[in-house]
């Protein structure tokens, strides 16, 4: 039970909100606003109450913000994934897992769905209907135990849970198929776990020290023409370069528009939305809840409205007067509603960040281009040139503090979180703070204490 | 029996840090490197002298390197960068440049961090994942043809062919005299123990190639003379065991110790500071491209994943071969806390080892020696189901 009450949309907002626009998605479904409407405040309630939950413990909760339109939809998307994955998967459209922080043009334009973790653990409690937060906790839970006990309890998180979605049928995989990045030094080994089980693809995303090296960018090419091989063979969707540039177009357009909104968030005076709501226009532009085309239509509502409250100085619902702005590197910093709750709002992250922040050129050979782009994901760079780059995002989104995280298991961040701590602080004077996270869905307590000391020092 | 040639090495390698400032006095250069796929060939026929760095079981130094690197790392990177902050390691202190090659991410971490924090002068040689396709060998070769590059610049002048060909040679019989002293360290009433070869296999990390490989081939013909040509015939009651998993760097003797204790007798490894380095590496041409292959080729190290099918990997199918030859009775896996890449594949190697009928224990542990007891516990444990099941 809640210690702080249900989110509800109140009725009176019902008539404004069917003045928006409905959401188009590339299979051509309109689902009109009435429908959103009736799906968030009837059906949604009964079936996900947790994400109704607004205890500040509650990693999923939604946005308080009910006057945010847009926001109603994004909550939408992100409810109904589940519905929108199966219809599709019995359509034939292979269900492809990545991993977050890679950009997805290639995938999809292939024929398939990329779903990051995030999405997979949203279409894995999808399937816990009517269960309250404290039930979903354990589940969770319960799958991160099943993860370790077949592997060890020193991985990370996420992986493990995903490992377990997918050995219990609970989520349909066509295709493993994330990028072997610098990000992240457990998913190679989870794709060999896999082996004689799932059918898998490994794009090998090479390290890149010094500039220039054109040989990265031909072995990369090469695996994403293998990639784009193996969707296109399993969706069944013949492809040419003109349709991937065609994705390309698209997915620059998704990604632009997400700037924009940063740009705009960042320049306000007070911020326009609450953390949560401004979280979900970096996660929506990342795997645009499994449809571009959707997210588009909705990323261009989000701008309007942010514009329009920044105009009149509207405050995001939740926050502080003047809270501090916390830029967070790294896995997350946790409930960004307990963020708010203690003073502080957060400006960005840079795992979010980073695949928004690339630009693919739109003419020419396109899986060379998406090669080109994915060498320079900033998140995935040596740690000096990461470090860099963080110190410039931070300034950019006028952080008051940085909040540096590593996810338990995560041996990539572990190592790297210290040196960009470090180059934070000599480039900008920021102070910064790092934290270990833990993956459960229940806050942390030992973590969210910490970050409030955090938020209180820099007010 | 006491082998006078490792008495000699034992002395050689005492000498080395003096003898090494003295080259680099005379304008010498020394190229200190770790991890696993850095082609000593390359040096060593550029005229640089190859050192291999690091060490393990040193608590203090991995509460030193816990200062920049987090404790969820683990204890072998975490002393790296305690060596590198103290700066008092001999090799260390002697490296002009330090070279790092990206097989084990967290260890190619710890060249990020020394960089930044010790200002140490660093070449990376980054490693492609996807080793069993065939665009990876042309991606490394082109990797390989860089990292030369700068190794040229450093050293001052060009890769000479056949420069290069002498350099292969010498460590091919490096190799093929490694693997050698191992048939002798397995053998029936052996006068060397696996220890004391895992010893002078650490001792080649510091010594001349030219006088290690010298020093090798006098130890094979002690042994020769002492011992006969070695042979694996009764077992004499001994319980044999294969020491795999996480690296045992120099100085790191804490399972070995335990496992000797409680009266097993090391037989072989794959460890990949130790045999694993040595084999499977046929450089067949004295090329860039040459060595590349013959390093792409060679058997993997388990951060280079593998993930088609069972029956084909490597790894797995060279422990089974060592434990074949070197006729193990059981498998001690040796996993440090935070070594993911051996972590992970634990309960697959232990799966593949059960369906052989071959007694498998995970032993997970870093330096401290809190933990000594239970695994002394376990490990005679084990050794005494060993024991029964060959009765």
């Amino acid at each position: 039970m809640s210690n702080n009450g249900t989110l509800s949309y109140p009725e009176e907002l019902k008539q404004k909100f069917l003045e928006t626009e409905d959401i188009n998605y590339r299979d051509g479904t309109i689902v009109t606003t009435s429908e959103i409407w009736k799906y968030v405040t009837d059906v949604a309630p009964k079936k996900y109450p947790y994400a109704y939950d607004l205890d500040y413990n509650n990693r999923l909760r939604r946005s308080e913000d009910v006057e945010y339109l847009s926001g109603i939809k994004v909550n939408y998307m992100t409810l109904s994934l589940r519905d929108l994955l199966l219809k599709a998967h019995d359509k034939g459209i292979p269900l492809i897992h990545v991993i977050g922080g890679q950009i997805m043009d290639a995938y999809y334009a292939a024929g398939g769905i990329a779903f990051r973790n995030a999405l997979v653990s949203q279409m894995s409690r999808s399937t816990q209907e009517g269960a309250s937060l404290r039930k979903i906790a354990i589940y969770e839970q319960e799958l991160l135990e099943k993860g370790n006990k077949t592997f060890s309890y020193e991985l990370c998180g996420p992986a493990l849970r995903q490992r377990a979605n997918f050995d219990g049928h609970i989520v349909p995989i066509d295709l493993i198929a994330p990028y072997q990045c610098m990000r992240c030094s457990d998913l190679a080994r989870m794709i060999e776990s896999y082996r004689d089980k799932f059918p898998s693809v490994s794009i090998d995303v090479p390290i890149v020290e010094y500039e220039n090296k054109e040989w990265a960018v031909d072995y990369l090419t090469s695996g994403l023409r293998g990639l784009t091989k193996k969707v296109s063979n399993l969706s069944g969707k013949k492809i040419t370069d003109k349709d991937i540039l065609e994705e390309i177009k698209l997915e620059n357009k998704v990604r632009k528009i997400a700037r924009e909104i940063h740009d705009i968030w960042w320049s306000a005076k007070v911020p326009p939305t609450n953390s949560i709501d401004f979280g979900e226009v970096a996660q929506l532009a990342i795997d645009f809840k499994a449809d571009p085309v959707a997210a588009l239509g909705v990323l261009k509502e989000i701008k309007e409205e942010v514009k329009g409250r920044v105009k009149h100085s509207i405050k995001g619902k939740g926050l502080a007067d003047d809270p501090a702005r916390l830029y967070i590197v790294g896995m997350g910093a946790g409930n960004r509603a307990r963020i708010d709750k203690m003073g502080g709002v957060m400006v960005g992250t840079d795992q979010a960040w980073s695949p928004i922040s690339v630009h693919v050129k739109e003419t020419g050979d396109p899986h060379e281009n998406i090669a080109r782009a994915t060498l320079t994901l900033p998140f995935e760079q040596p740690v000096e040139r990461r470090g860099e780059l963080e110190a410039e995002l931070s300034k950019r989104s006028r952080a008051d503090g940085v909040v540096i995280t590593l996810a338990w298991g995560c041996n990539y961040t572990s190592a790297s979180v210290r040196v960009i701590a470090d180059i934070i602080k000599e480039r900008t004077g920021l102070p910064t703070n790092i934290f270990e996270t833990n993956p459960g869905v229940e806050g942390a307590e030992q973590l969210e204490n910490r970050i409030e000391a955090f938020v209180e020092m820099l007010n | 029996m006491v082998l006078e040639t490792l008495k000699k090495i034992e002395e050689a390698v005492k000498n080395r840090p003096q003898e090494l400032a003295e080259a680099r006095k005379k304008g010498e250069k020394v190229v200190g490197w770790f991890n696993y796929n850095i082609p000593e060939e390359i040096i060593h026929a550029l005229g640089l002298i190859p050192v291999r760095l690091g060490t393990g079981g040193n608590d203090k130094l991995v509460e030193i390197g816990s200062r920049y690197i987090s404790e969820k790392n683990c204890v072998y990177t975490r002393e790296l960068v305690g060596l590198f902050e103290q700066n008092k390691d001999p090799y260390i202190i002697n490296s002009d440049l330090v070279a790092i090659d990206a097989t084990c991410l967290q260890t190619y971490k710890v060249g990020e961090l020394i960089k930044y924090y010790f200002k140490v002068n660093t070449l990376i040689l980054p490693i492609p994942r996807n080793f069993y396709q065939p665009e990876a060998h042309e991606y490394f070769e082109k990797e390989l043809e860089f990292f030369t590059q700068k190794l040229e610049e450093f050293a001052g002048n060009k890769l000479d062919t056949n420069k290069l060909a002498e350099s292969i040679k010498l460590y091919k019989n490096i190799r093929k005299a490694v693997k050698d002293l191992y048939k002798y360290q397995a053998a029936d009433k052996s006068p060397i123990k696996w220890r004391e070869v895992f010893g002078v296999v650490h001792a080649g990390n510091y010594l001349d190639r030219e006088q290690y490989l010298s020093l090798l081939q006098e130890l094979l013909k002690e042994l020769k003379e002492k011992h006969g040509k070695p042979e694996i015939g009764s077992l004499n009651g001994d319980v044999r065991i294969f020491l795999a998993g996480s690296i045992i760097p120099p100085r790191d003797t804490k399972l070995i110790n335990i496992i000797e204790e409680v009266g097993g007798r090391i037989v072989g490894d794959d460890l990949w500071s130790g045999l694993n380095s040595f084999l499977d590496l046929n450089i067949k041409e004295p090329s860039i491209k040459g060595v590349a292959e013959a390093y792409i080729n060679r058997v993997p190290h388990a951060a280079q994943h593998y993930p088609l099918s069972l029956e084909t990997d490597r790894r797995l199918n060279n422990m089974k071969q060592l434990i074949g030859e070197f006729k193990a009775q059981g498998v001690i896996y040796h996993t440090l806390r935070f070594c993911d890449p051996f972590t992970f594949n634990a309960n697959e190697t232990h799966d593949v080892f059960k369906k052989e009928d071959i007694p498998f224990l995970e032993i997970h542990t870093e330096y401290s020696g809190s933990d000594v007891e239970a695994i002394r516990t376990r490990t005679g444990a084990f050794l005494e189901l060993i024991k029964n099941k060959n009765i």
